[in-house]
């Protein structure tokens, strides 16, 4: 017996470092294992490395724009090395980040596949270490799904990891999914200067959010040289000489893409090496991830889950949260994950950025609501920084004003929706707006005046253009 | 570098398409989108866009000659480019650094080489080429483009006025006339599809050798609706949902265990008798109806024929149906239930002999034991072919399909 803890987290994603911490924070003698690099897919190949590239594609992009307009002469030169590099070097820096916090814990970190065979007992592969502890958070997270699509093997299309490790820009990509992160990647080699084309299989992109949004973003990307099909099934991908050749299906009509390489972002599935769940009797839901209750208790005894390895949102603060629930009731608390005003965010070129209901939500809970859009044209802060593109959308509950979902599309949308998660989480009510101030000129003000903009009160908005087409 | 212009693949039953035209000559500009040469395949007449910029550097086939899917057809690259083979393959060593304008400069029209946008071809699958989704992207042989020009006449005009695509001579020159002929039509025309003809010959043809009567029973469903629920409630978890037409296949296979006549086929010397019940279902899809066979009902269990008819189902509906999906049925069923139809009479599947048409359950009062009570009723009419099945058999059989659906209870015997 290698040592006996308190808890054991398996997995150093976001959801295992954060609760192997919290569980510290809170007195408990706790190990942590991790089989690759600490920080998981979040701080390795995902959450970060993505914004990384995404951050100079909109450096590169308003570059761009200024010198159209004239104000530089020259655009310059660009190493796309470069940007590798620093890629990199953010990510260690984040990396060992947190394994110094872990360490500043006294968390034992410990290198190594673990397999969980036993309640309470953890093995690594190879060594044959046991450890024991009372209590277990797994958090092993997720690996992209290669799609059942024929033709479509490793070689032939990559994964979003292998994606953001391109040597070298290609001309075309054909992206197969149009969620989150085929959208951001889209976003990232389309301003590099891809011809990249989504193919979705639903009727839109990123489908579970609200259509404006969606149509707003949909509408801007296309702008932005994205070529986008809808409601179109892959069934094929083949080598063409060079390049790939994608067949879909949409309307009855067999349609190819040319491209040079093909990215699949079709959803991610739960990573259960090592997790031996029918032995323990963890129960699975439906898509196959750990099945787990408010307390994020799976149904065996002393075993938790947290992360993507419970479905659910797939988010990095997703993660971060259950984690913080599952921690503190690994230490004797009784606490209840509220995942219910999970703040959804695009880092594409504009952002999305979403907090609480859609409309078609809204609809189907029988809710009485008003609604409001707000441009960014309206808003003097994105005119100096040459972003008018872009909206706000509120939804209220009509008889009580509490706001019900805030959707951004435009610039730093990621960052607004803060505040208005802050609303949503204390129940905020329309009126509630009235009177707090905002600092002016900044888009922090697009929440106010949307807001106002549900009652008719927006300032800087003619009157009767509460556009809530 | 040059891009490589690829012969899409364009058929169905054949690799190779011909060459009809080319729309540009060696030496031409090439915008992306623009048409480079047309072809033909086994089905269609498609023009090839350019997904590539610059100039046509070389042609590798001419009109009139056949090339594989997948061949390279031409190069399309800046003027004085050097051609050689493996050209995609053999790249130079990047430079570190790029321009940050390149994308600009790549996406103006005509301005650079060497950029391979994707290249989108589309090939109509449907067999209705009238459904084609590309109302804009006409498919026209070069003649009847040629004629259409000549004359003045939209080829979008005359789309629209019938004609499947791709448009021929013919249609042209049918069109031309009706519009001297036909000032102000009152009628318009829809172009058969391959289904409708299809169904066209095989109805005409059965009700033309099989002399049909028809057998109506009302029937009491309310122990079989008890009995969909009940299995209904114990298949939740398997994510099957029993319908009534399951229910009805297995109750009817039940009644030709006593009645085999019923599953047959005619012919001059013989009749022939088939030991299963194969099952078709006569399902709607957009422009028609598809009959997907259930094997081996008589050996089934009703979640197994609950199984097999979702199945067959949504492959019809996504238009996945394989020919073998569809063959060998004995007898046929057909339900328009949904539809609030009292009752109705189909047309025997031939080469089977008998089809049943099932209506809606509806509430009605029926009298038991002289008392007024509510029921939920159903009409089924069977259709029998009397070359095979006389009118005593045909009533006795229908008998027992009312007993079995009426007592399902029966059907563990
Ligand atoms: C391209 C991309 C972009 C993303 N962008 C964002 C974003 O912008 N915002 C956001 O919120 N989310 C984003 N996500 C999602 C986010 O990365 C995940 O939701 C998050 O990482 C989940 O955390 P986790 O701890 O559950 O799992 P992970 O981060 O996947 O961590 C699990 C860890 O467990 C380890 N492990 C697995 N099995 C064992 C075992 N048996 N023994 C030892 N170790 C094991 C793995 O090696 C891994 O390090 C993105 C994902 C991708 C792929």
């Amino acid at each position: 017996m290698a040592g006996k803890y308190d808890v054991a987290v398996i997995g150093g994603g976001p959801g295992g470092y954060s609760a192997a911490i919290r569980a510290a924070q809170l007195g408990g003698r706790v190990v942590l294992f991790e089989k690759e690099n600490i920080g998981g897919t979040c701080l390795n190949v995902g959450c970060i490395p993505t914004k990384c590239l995404l951050e100079k594609a909109a450096l590169i992009d308003k570059i761009r724009k200024n010198t159209e307009n004239g104000m530089l002469k020259d655009a310059g030169l660009f190493s796309w090395k470069k940007i590798q590099e620093q890629k990199a070097s953010v990510v260690k820096k984040l990396t060992s980040g947190v394994e110094g916090i872990l360490r500043s814990y006294s968390i034992d970190t410990v290198k190594g596949k673990a397999l969980l065979r036993e309640p309470r007992t953890v093995e690594i592969e190879g060594t044959g270490e046991k450890y024991e502890a009372d209590k277990i958070i797994i958090a092993t997270g997720s690996k992209a799904l290669i799609p059942k699509i024929k033709g479509a093997e490793k070689g032939n299309v990559i994964d979003s990891t292998e994606a953001l490790g391109l040597k070298k820009i290609p001309i075309s990509m054909a992206i197969i999914g149009g969620g989150v992160i085929g959208v951001e990647f889209a976003s990232i080699y389309s301003t590099f200067g891809t011809n990249v084309t989504i193919i979705e299989m639903l009727p839109s992109i990123v489908a579970t959010e609200d259509r404006d949004v969606v149509k707003g973003l949909t509408r801007e990307l296309e702008k932005r040289n994205i070529r986008i099909v809808t409601g179109a099934r892959v069934e094929e991908i083949k080598e063409g000489s060079g390049t790939k050749i994608v067949k879909y299906s949409k309307d009855n009509t067999i349609s190819h893409i040319e491209a040079e390489c093909v990215m699949a972002a079709v959803g991610r599935a739960p990573n259960l090496e090592g997790i031996d769940v029918e032995k323990l009797g963890i129960e699975m839901d439906s898509k196959m991830n750990i099945k787990v209750n408010s307390m994020m208790e799976t149904t065996a005894k002393g075993i938790f889950a947290v992360g993507d390895v419970t479905g659910g949102y797939q988010l990095a603060h997703s993660a971060y949260a259950e984690a913080e629930v599952a921690a503190e009731n690994c230490m004797g608390g009784k606490l209840e994950a509220n995942l219910e005003t999970m703040p959804r965010c695009i880092y594409s070129l504009p952002q999305l950025a979403a907090v609480g209901l859609t409309e078609d939500n809204a609809k189907e809970k029988g809710i009485e609501f008003e609604k409001s859009i707000f441009p960014y044209a309206a808003n003097g802060k994105a005119l100096a920084a040459d972003e008018p593109g872009g909206f706000v959308k509120v939804i209220c509950e009509k008889y009580s004003g509490k706001l019900l979902g805030v959707h951004i599309v435009g610039s730093y949308a990621t960052e607004l929706i803060s505040s208005a998660t802050v609303a949503i989480n204390m129940g905020a009510a329309a009126e509630d707006f009235y009177r707090m101030i905002f600092p002016h000129p900044t888009l922090s003000e697009l929440i106010k005046e949307s807001v106002l903009s549900v009652k008719n009160l927006a300032i800087h908005i003619p009157k009767g253009q509460r556009t809530d087409k | 570098m040059a891009t490589k212009i690829i012969m899409p693949s364009g058929g169905q039953t054949t690799n190779e398409s011909l060459i009809v035209k080319w729309h540009k000559k060696v030496g031409d500009e090439v915008k992306r989108g623009d048409v480079l040469f047309e072809i033909e395949t086994d089905k269609a007449a498609l023009e090839v866009e350019s997904y590539a910029e610059g100039y046509l550097l070389a042609v590798k086939y001419n009109e009139g000659e056949y090339v594989s899917a997948g061949e390279v057809v031409a190069y399309v690259g800046a003027l004085g480019e050097k051609l050689e083979d493996g050209l995609t393959g053999a790249e130079a060593e990047e430079d570190e650094y790029q321009p940050i304008m390149k994308k600009e400069d790549a996406t103006h029209i005509g301005k650079t080489s060497g950029v391979s946008g994707p290249a989108v071809t589309s090939e109509n699958t449907s067999e209705n080429t009238s459904e084609n989704n590309y109302p804009s992207k006409i498919l026209a042989s070069p003649a009847a483009r040629y004629l259409a020009r000549k004359n003045n006449i939209s080829l979008e005009d005359v789309a629209k006025n019938s004609p499947a695509q791709p448009i021929k001579r013919i249609d042209i020159e049918n069109y031309i006339k009706g519009r001297k002929e036909q000032p102000v039509e009152e009628f318009y025309f829809i172009d058969t599809s391959n289904m409708r003809r299809v169904i066209a010959r095989r109805m005409a043809e059965s009700v033309s050798v099989a002399p049909h009567f028809t057998v109506t029973m009302e029937i009491d469903m309310t122990e079989a609706i008890k009995l969909r629920q009940i299995l209904n409630e114990d298949l939740k978890n398997q994510n099957i949902k029993v319908s009534y037409n399951d229910i009805i296949m297995k109750c009817v296979s039940k009644a030709i265990e006593e009645h085999p006549i019923i599953n047959s086929t005619y012919f001059e010397d013989r009749i022939k008798v088939y030991k299963n019940v194969n099952f078709g279902l006569a399902v709607a899809i957009k422009g028609g109806l598809v009959v997907p066979v259930v094997r081996e009902v008589n050996k089934k269990s009703i979640s197994g024929i609950a199984r097999k008819n979702a199945e067959n189902i949504n492959k019809a509906r996504d238009g996945k149906l394989q020919p073998s999906d569809m063959s060998g049925g004995t007898i046929t069923l057909s339900n328009l239930g949904m539809y609030g139809v009292d009752s109705f009479t189909a047309i025997i599947n031939q080469p089977e002999s008998c089809i049943l048409a099932a209506a809606s359950i509806v509430e009605k009062p029926v009298i038991v034991g002289g008392e007024i009570v509510v029921k939920p009723m159903m009409n089924i009419t069977a259709s029998f072919d009397h070359r095979v099945i006389d009118g005593a058999e045909g009533a006795a059989f229908m008998k027992d399909v009312k007993k079995y659906l009426e007592k399902p209870q029966l059907l563990l015997m």
